[in-house]
């Protein structure tokens, strides 16, 4: 869709709307983090890595079907002194998987302004899975996993010469199943408590062992910027920046973990 | 273009100065916030003050005007020490760049962690799995059963570790035997997955064992409900005739699970030394000076509602080894331990 723009006069902007398209993306780039678990620290802890994603998009008459795959793998330090010496290493071993499907519809049209809102909803699975380690490398297993329903909306604007267009997508979840930590960390209960002595896989226990939540203990948004630049019909450049945060508060207020990812992400786009 | 490089400009500039919006600053490295960080972690984490009659406000009453940001790192090591020497738990232990502290330790003198001369009472004595070695007693029909740790998991997500499953096949060796003895003393513990894998081979029927509970706030009251842990029969065959644990003080954690497990079958005798008394499982936490410490965060007690937490689990019989023992190349507990399963024939 987007990259017959270059095709197309500035008046024949309603055909480019109709037109139906597959758009697929492969992207890298720059994963930024910083991450603050109260069940086992303190302390901030940060790390950059080499992203992948992968997208599917949908270009209907009046919608916009998404579809995104996001996958870091990295380690985590924080401003804590380490003694190799001591065996006090401070370090926390992160792996981030998230998958989303949004279907959005056409709310307004700004013609003007060659550019359109459109607002539906996203179902999207979060796994931030860390392995802390402060003494002699032993890890203590901790994740936060959310499968979220949330409200997004997005705006579309294409620029003059037709050849470029701009997203930015909000997405704010507003009710997600949510799986416990692990057993080992201060302040569990009894739904991890029985995780002790279980013999089986603990995420397939977590599981079963989830709760809904809502706004007053999952705070978390996901938002993004992309420009994408055609180079020819069916072949285009992608630069997005995504800044993605949550708060998780599991006991009393006072437990939380905090996480905030931010992307620089620049990809191949390939419609058909 | 000018426009839209300025558009670029204003949407990421805020989302950089997203740090401040989002997280609060990390506490400074000064000794007296190391001090505050520690005794608060232990004020909210640590569940067994009133079982080890601490009063921990009155240690930081006594300890707080000792520190200053003068307070050099091995002042303050040796504060934070003697504050948790009187926990004798061995999950409470301080890690610095001047050393560790354990709450717990074993007295240097101490021969009853030890087996003695092994060759002397076992028909062979080859590892045959670094975590579980079995082999006969000489000149007795004795299974020798010795569990070096419960501390191995083979995947990310389980705890429990298919290596502790080749008691099924000790159990097929040994299931003419008159008794089995397993050997605990050197055993520090590890996941109670491993323990239950174990145990569930000689119960013929589901036993409450241990109950569990956990800090779940930052209150002195703050625990979630009771947990009940079971053991029940597993595997193709189980040992039902008699067995002797042998414990020492070296024998903690997991392994005071164990210990309390098979102490719910009426076949078992424990022989040796009361054991460690840390049963609860440990957290690890840090300090600003990249100092780690570690703690209970759980409080166990038996079945019947007794808490061994930091008193540890008597024997049924006691026997020490001693220095004449290592001496003279004796292992009086594992004397003891077939003595006691020759007269139950």
């Amino acid at each position: 869709m987007i990259f017959r723009l270059g095709l197309i006069h500035a008046q024949d902007i309603n055909t480019f709307h109709l037109d139906k398209s597959h758009i697929f993306s492969l992207y890298t780039g720059f994963s930024g983090y910083i991450e603050r678990d109260d069940a086992m620290s303190h302390y901030k802890y940060r790390g950059h890595a080499l992203p992948v994603e992968i997208s599917y998009r949908y270009s209907g008459t009046n919608c916009r079907q998404i579809f995104y795959a996001n996958f870091d793998n990295l380690i985590l330090i924080s401003s804590l002194p380490n003694y190799d010496n001591a065996g006090l290493n401070h370090y926390v071993q992160s792996t981030n998987i998230q998958m989303g499907y949004s279907y959005l519809h056409r709310a307004f049209r700004l013609a003007r302004y060659r550019s359109d809102i459109f607002f539906g909803g996203e179902i999207n699975s979060l796994l931030n899975l860390r392995q802390h380690a402060y003494i002699d490398n032993n890890e203590f297993l901790m994740l936060d996993q959310f499968n979220s329903l949330g409200l997004k909306a997005q705006l579309e604007k294409r620029f003059a010469s037709n050849k470029r267009v701009a997203f930015f997508n909000l997405n704010i979840p507003f009710i997600s199943y949510v799986l416990m930590g692990d057993t080992y960390n201060a302040f569990v209960g009894k739904k991890i408590d029985p995780l002790m002595n279980y013999g089986g896989n603990m995420l397939l226990y977590l599981a079963k062992k989830g709760d809904f939540v809502s706004f007053k203990k999952l705070v978390y948004f996901k938002t993004d910027f992309s420009f994408v630049q055609s180079i020819s019909n069916h072949i285009g450049i992608e630069c997005k920046y995504s800044l993605r945060y949550y708060k998780f508060s599991q006991y009393q207020n006072i437990n939380y973990s905090k996480n905030l990812q931010s992307q620089f992400l620049i990809g191949i786009v390939g419609k058909l | 273009m000018k426009t839209k490089i300025s558009i670029l400009i204003f949407l990421i500039i805020p989302f950089s100065g997203c740090e401040k919006l989002f997280f609060e600053d990390d506490i400074s490295n000064k000794p007296l916030n190391n001090f505050e960080m520690f005794w608060s972690d232990f004020d909210k984490f640590y569940p067994s003050f009133g079982i080890k009659h601490i009063n921990w406000d009155s240690v930081y009453i006594i300890n707080r005007p000792k520190i200053s940001d003068q307070t050099s790192g091995i002042e303050l090591y040796n504060v934070l020490s003697g504050m948790i020497k009187p926990f004798k738990d061995g999950h409470v232990t301080i890690r610095s760049n001047y050393g560790q502290c354990n709450s717990y330790t074993i007295p240097p003198d101490y021969y009853s962690n030890m087996r003695i001369y092994p060759q002397s009472y076992l028909s062979s004595f080859e590892i045959n799995n670094s975590n579980i070695s079995y082999w006969s007693v000489k000149d007795h029909n004795i299974g020798y059963i010795s569990i070096n740790t419960f501390n191995v998991r083979s995947e990310t997500f389980v705890y429990a570790d298919n290596s502790f499953l080749v008691i099924d096949d000790i159990i097929k060796q040994f299931k003419n035997k008159d008794g089995i003895i397993i050997d605990l003393r050197q055993n520090g513990g590890g996941l109670p997955a491993n323990v239950e894998t174990i145990v569930d081979r000689f119960t013929d029927k589901k036993r409450l064992y241990i109950k569990l509970r956990s800090k779940n706030g930052p209150g002195k009251n703050d625990f979630s409900e009771w947990i009940d842990y079971y053991i029940e029969p597993k595997g193709s065959e189980q040992f039902l005739k008699p067995v002797v644990v042998l414990t020492g003080k070296g024998t903690g954690s997991a392994a005071e699970w164990f210990t309390l497990a098979m102490k719910t079958l009426p076949n078992t005798t424990v022989v040796g030394d009361t054991t460690a008394g840390c049963f609860s499982p440990k957290v690890e936490r840090e300090l600003p000076n990249g100092w780690s410490f570690t703690l209970s965060s759980k409080i166990a007690v038996s079945s019947d509602m007794v808490q061994y937490e930091g008193f540890g689990i008597p024997p049924d019989l006691i026997v020490l080894n001693t220095k004449t023992d290592l001496d003279n190349k004796r292992d009086a507990m594992l004397e003891k331990a077939i003595e006691v399963i020759v007269t139950k024939q």
